[in-house]
């Protein structure tokens, strides 16, 4: 059976108190999709390696550690298929995925002004596993993570409202 | 009458000290605590003799002894051997021994403790000073495992009434029958002595000698050394659980870490590959990785922190802080996952001085073999505190400790602070990746 491994990025922003998302259009497959991808070889448990790095190649000219920062969402990736693999011509394949929260490090609006509007588009969380509103990764992480359980996960505090204060570390 | 090992002439003291002075290598680099002995029993068995034996020896062999004096002739009250009597140089031997056991004292011997206590107690009860229900308490008392777990090894030297009153009459110009120096009191003694034996057997690791018959004094005290030290040395060293390294590498391949859906797995196949092996013989041999389990403790949304002095040898070696509380498994049972926690609560109530047995979650396995030492492999747990109370008090709190195990200090931080201030916070590898990739609080 073939295996993909994949680190996704999630970025939620609160709009008028409802939770969104920001997608990127998929190059390979012109959808709408998560921030992330692959996990490479020399990457693989280390998803918050693939994450950070995938991070910096799409939402360039943001960066980690200055821009924004990461957060695991569980405390074990998610796991669905087998289901037939587009880039691998159909071949069924089981994705397991770690997901991450991007939490920014300035205030949103700040950072979200500096990407090009053309790639990204800012989608309401509700309505996304319908169908055509966005790809099928999309559609497949927001019913699975509609069924676990809520305590498994972070994914409130994940929700992108102002700027982290880092409280200062102790010495 | 030493029991098992029978004494090989051919043992010289030079032989011994030679070993001693080795033995304590290992246990400055490997014990966290000073080894303590209890030398009690009949009087004018010897006792004393070895005692002030025993001290010169491990001081020439090198290491820093204290002894604990016995207390009875210090005791005002004038009621000897009366409950009050045996309340008073228990407590004060207990202080004494809290004091010690965690300071640079490589060896601690007690001239009568624990042991003895239950002796006169069981002493006391025959002669109906105690009531039956004052005799459990107290021994439960002193046989609480917190400190009667101190105690490595208890020495027990008996001899027969006659013999005894013989050596205290001996050079007495004129011979006097005492409150315990007669027959009677004597062997009355004795008798308590065997009975605490057989009865507390499992609480306490023994050396039993007989000197009725001993005509040399430096033969007996030999022979009591022997005993003694491959007691120290398994105390000291340890047998510890290993994994050839060929299966870890095999197993990890490129991965720092594995868990998920994995982690259980892989955990079964490394159980089977278990084998254990003297601390000291793991840490020279590159061909095996210690297993380390390895407790991540957490609060609602916090994750406690724990901080080393910043010029602690692991803080130059792995990091500054850590999120995880851990030790070595060196109990050999069936469940690799039931000895790793075991080991875990006993670590944990030593460091963060908690005696909750937690929930343990597991939560994978790390290996970091782009270190140099990769000597370790951790089976991570998470360890949620329940109670807001508990973890309250663990709040920006010092342990401070008097031996050579160092201060740690307790900070609590959300996985979200810890992230943004990785740099800063200079974590050691294992909860650098955690910290990077596993959710360990809930929301």
């Amino acid at each position: 059976m073939r295996h993909s491994e994949l680190a996704l990025v999630l970025i939620r922003l609160k709009i008028k108190s409802e939770p969104h998302l920001l997608l990127i259009r998929s190059r390979k497959w012109g959808d709408w999709t998560f921030v992330g991808g692959h996990v490479e070889p020399n990457e693989k448990n280390d998803w918050a390696r693939a994450a950070v790095r995938e991070c910096n190649e799409e939402l360039a000219p943001l960066r980690y550690g200055q821009d924004f920062i990461l957060l695991p969402l569980l405390d074990q990736p998610i796991r669905w298929g087998p289901m037939p693999s587009k880039s691998a011509g159909g071949e069924p394949t089981i994705y397991t995925a770690q997901l991450f929260a991007l939490r920014f490090l300035k205030t949103p609006a700040e950072c979200l002004s500096r990407l090009s509007p053309d790639e990204f588009r800012i989608v309401p969380e509700a309505g996304i596993t319908e169908k055509g509103a966005a790809s099928t990764t999309v559609a497949l992480t927001a019913r699975k993570l509609g069924s676990l359980d809520r305590t498994t996960f972070a994914w409130d505090a994940a929700l992108s409202t102002s700027p982290l204060k880092t409280q200062s570390l102790p010495v | 009458m030493i029991q098992a090992t029978s004494t090989d002439s051919a043992v010289t003291g030079e032989q011994l000290l030679k070993r001693a002075c080795a033995l304590l290598q290992i246990l400055r680099s490997q014990a966290r605590r000073a080894f303590v002995m209890e030398l009690t029993g009949t009087p004018k068995a010897g006792k004393s003799t070895s005692v002030v034996t025993l001290q010169t020896f491990f001081k020439e062999a090198g290491y820093q002894v204290h002894l604990l004096r016995e207390r009875a002739a210090d005791c005002p009250l004038p009621m000897k051997g009366h409950f009050f009597f045996n309340a008073w140089t228990t407590a004060r031997m207990l202080a004494e021994v809290l004091e010690r056991y965690e300071t640079n004292d490589d060896l601690l011997i007690l001239d009568r403790g624990f042991f003895d206590a239950l002796v006169w107690l069981e002493l006391q009860a025959r002669r109906e000073q105690v009531t039956a229900e004052e005799k459990k308490i107290f021994a439960d008392f002193v046989l609480l495992e917190r400190w009667r777990s101190l105690v490595d090894v208890t020495v027990i030297m008996k001899v027969r009434p006659d013999i005894a009153l013989g050596r205290e009459h001996q050079h007495q110009i004129v011979p006097r029958l005492g409150s315990l120096m007669n027959p009677e009191a004597l062997a009355e003694f004795n008798d308590a002595l065997d009975y605490v034996a057989r009865e507390f057997a499992n609480q306490f690791s023994l050396i039993r000698i007989d000197t009725t018959d001993a005509k040399d004094v430096v033969k007996t005290n030999l022979e009591l050394l022997v005993e003694l030290l491959p007691r120290i040395e398994a105390w000291a060293d340890p047998r510890i659980a290993v994994v050839p390294k060929d299966a870890v590498v095999q197993l990890f391949g490129d991965r720092p870490f594995i868990h998920g859906e994995e982690a259980k797995p892989a955990l079964v196949q490394l159980a089977n590959q278990v084998s254990f092996q003297k601390r000291s013989e793991a840490e020279k041999n590159p061909n095996v990785v210690q297993l380390i389990a390895a407790g991540v403790h957490t609060h609602r949304d916090r994750i406690v922190i724990l901080e080393r002095e910043l010029l602690h040898k692991k803080t130059v070696n792995y990091g500054r802080r850590t999120l995880w509380i851990g030790c070595h498994v060196d109990e050999d049972r069936e469940d690799l996952l039931a000895a790793a926690t075991d080991c875990l609560n006993g670590r944990i109530q030593q460091d963060l001085h908690l005696s909750t047995r937690p929930q343990f979650e597991f939560l994978g396995l790390a290996w970091d073999k782009t270190r140099e030492e990769t000597q370790h492999l951790g089976l991570m747990f998470r360890v949620p505190i329940r109670s807001d109370y508990v973890a309250e008090h663990l709040k920006n709190k010092q342990f401070k400790k008097m031996g050579r195990s160092g201060q740690i200090k307790s900070v609590f931080m959300t996985q979200e602070e810890i992230v943004t201030g990785l740099n800063e916070l200079n974590l050691e590898p294992w909860s650098h990746h955690m910290a990077l990739n596993i959710r360990l609080t809930n929301a």
